[in-house]
């Protein structure tokens, strides 16, 4: 059927109805958004937001306070025992690839360490490396120590034992998306 | 709104290097002597007989053709002579594609409008009824597409109205806008003003300039011959005095030829014009001459005075003026 190419009085009408209705529809929703919330709801609502954005604000810096003084001092920066570390060689592929960046945790009992457990710790020559527990080993002195090993196979474990002072902390998670 | 200056477009012996050519084959010079000043809130209908000139003249208001000679300020700016951008507080209209033929008209005018910082649902109530007061009820729910170009205009024309700009130029001469669509024009031209903004209207549709123009220019050989108001306009230069409608018209046109020596009696679509640009304008005089003449008229009245008879003189004398230099 061809297209009329005047505007019949029912269409006028009928949009002048659904303009109406959409008017009430309009100042229902308003009526309903007045009942809900009252004004001293809204002052709870505004306070309770500016608490959360002050303690946010806070927590981010003391965190950056905590972590120059740390690099100040020598340490290792760190945030509530949690540490974060960049790994730069490939003995731990494909577990960890390079560029990834790593979290670890401080831990207080190091002598109690499990096999198979990922560690970041101190080597002799003072590199800091992250490697797999592979073994528990007792030392003829009676004292807990630990061969290392990088996951990735070609690597043959670590010549020296890792004794429970040279530990910086316990691999939790890495982070992702950081892959340089 | 912006701050809206009280003179509007002030052009001062403003001359293009166009040129078209004349009717004797000899390239003519199109604006030779530009001088207007159109102030706030204002219509202005620039009419005359070359449609290029009317065109070209109001493209140099809206800056988007350059002109060689003269000064021209818009908004109490100067414009470049050679600066081809419409400015931003200018509208110009100058043909109807701007409206989208995948829409209907209020829909249209809703999606031009969608900037305004009014609640949504209001505004298309007020533009609905507004479209419907004004006329153009029979159109508001139509796709564009079915749309004339004329009505089109008249649509791009309701969006300039409700745009931020405070000139409209509507550049249009060519199109021929019918009574209906006139009356929607005049009423919009009531809005633009109502709302301090400045039209400007090129046509050669005299009846238009009449319904919504409260200035007129009237443009002949490059030069603007006469700029004023309206009422003015029709009040200085339209001659006749009475017109008569009989069957008899051409026997009575003949006859009071003799009787009235004073006055013209021209006869035009069977109605009976009686001008006079000088001694007698008494319309009682006229009749008791008519009655005189043994004629009883069926219908005899004082003309109202229009644009069209006002601008038919004006370019009569004008040309007689020429040829007499």
């Amino acid at each position: 059927m061809p297209q009329s190419r005047y505007t019949s009085q029912e269409q006028i009408e009928e949009m002048r109805r659904e303009i109406q209705l959409e008017k009430q529809k309009i100042s229902g929703r308003l009526t309903c958004t007045s009942n809900a919330r009252h004004p001293k709801e809204r002052t709870v609502f505004k306070i309770t937001g500016w608490i959360v954005f002050f303690s946010v604000v806070s927590v981010l810096v003391a965190a950056i306070i905590s972590i120059n003084m740390a690099k100040n001092r020598g340490e290792i920066p760190n945030v509530w025992g949690f540490q974060v570390f960049s790994v730069e060689s490939g003995s731990m592929e494909p577990t960890l690839q390079i560029g990834t960046l790593i979290v670890s945790r401080k831990t207080n009992h190091p002598e109690s360490l499990k096999a198979n457990q990922i560690v970041t710790f101190r080597t002799l020559s003072g590199y800091i490396v992250t490697h797999r527990i592979i073994e528990v080993v007792t030392t003829s002195s009676g004292n807990t120590a630990y061969r290392m090993k990088g996951d990735n196979p070609v690597n043959s474990p670590d010549e020296d034992l890792l004794t429970p002072d040279r530990v910086i902390g316990i691999f939790v998670a890495k982070i992702p998306f950081t892959l340089r | 709104m912006d701050y809206a200056p009280e003179h509007v477009v002030f052009m001062e012996h403003v001359a293009s290097g166009e040129h078209y050519a004349g009717a004797d084959g000899k390239p003519k010079r199109a604006l030779a002597d530009i001088s207007v000043l159109i102030r706030k809130s204002e219509t202005w209908g620039i009419i005359g007989p070359s449609l290029f000139e009317v065109k070209l003249l109001l493209e140099i208001m809206a800056n988007i053709k350059p002109y060689d000679g003269g000064r021209c300020v818009l908004m109490e700016q100067g414009m470049l002579r050679r600066k081809r951008v419409i400015l931003r507080h200018v509208f110009y209209l100058g043909n109807a594609d701007m409206v989208y033929d995948n829409m209907k008209a209020l829909e249209y005018l809703m999606f031009v409008t969608g900037k305004l910082p009014i609640d949504k649902v209001d505004l298309q109530e007020k533009i609905f009824e507004q479209m419907i007061e004004y006329g153009l009820g029979p159109i508001s729910l139509t796709p564009n597409y079915l749309l004339t170009k004329e009505e089109k205009a008249v649509l791009a024309l309701f969006a300039a109205a409700y745009s931020g700009s405070l000139i409209i130029i509507f550049n249009l001469p060519e199109y021929d806008f019918d009574e209906v669509l006139a009356g929607v024009i005049a009423r919009l031209s009531a809005f633009i003003r109502e709302k301090g903004k400045t039209l400007v209207l090129g046509s050669q549709n005299c009846h238009l300039i009449e319904k919504a123009c409260s200035h007129s220019a009237v443009l002949q050989d490059g030069k603007i011959i006469f700029s004023d108001t309206v009422d003015n306009f029709r009040n200085n230069y339209d001659p006749v005095i009475v017109t008569i409608q009989d069957k008899q018209a051409e026997t009575m046109a003949e006859k009071l030829a003799e009787l009235l020596p004073g006055c013209q009696v021209i006869l035009k679509n069977n109605r009976l014009m009686i001008s006079s640009s000088s001694q007698e304008k008494d319309p009682g005089m006229i009749y008791k001459r008519v009655l005189e003449a043994g004629f009883i008229p069926e219908r005899m009245e004082i003309n109202p005075k229009t644009v069209q008879n006002a601008y038919e003189e004006l370019i009569r004398r004008h040309d007689l003026q020429k040829q007499l230099l």
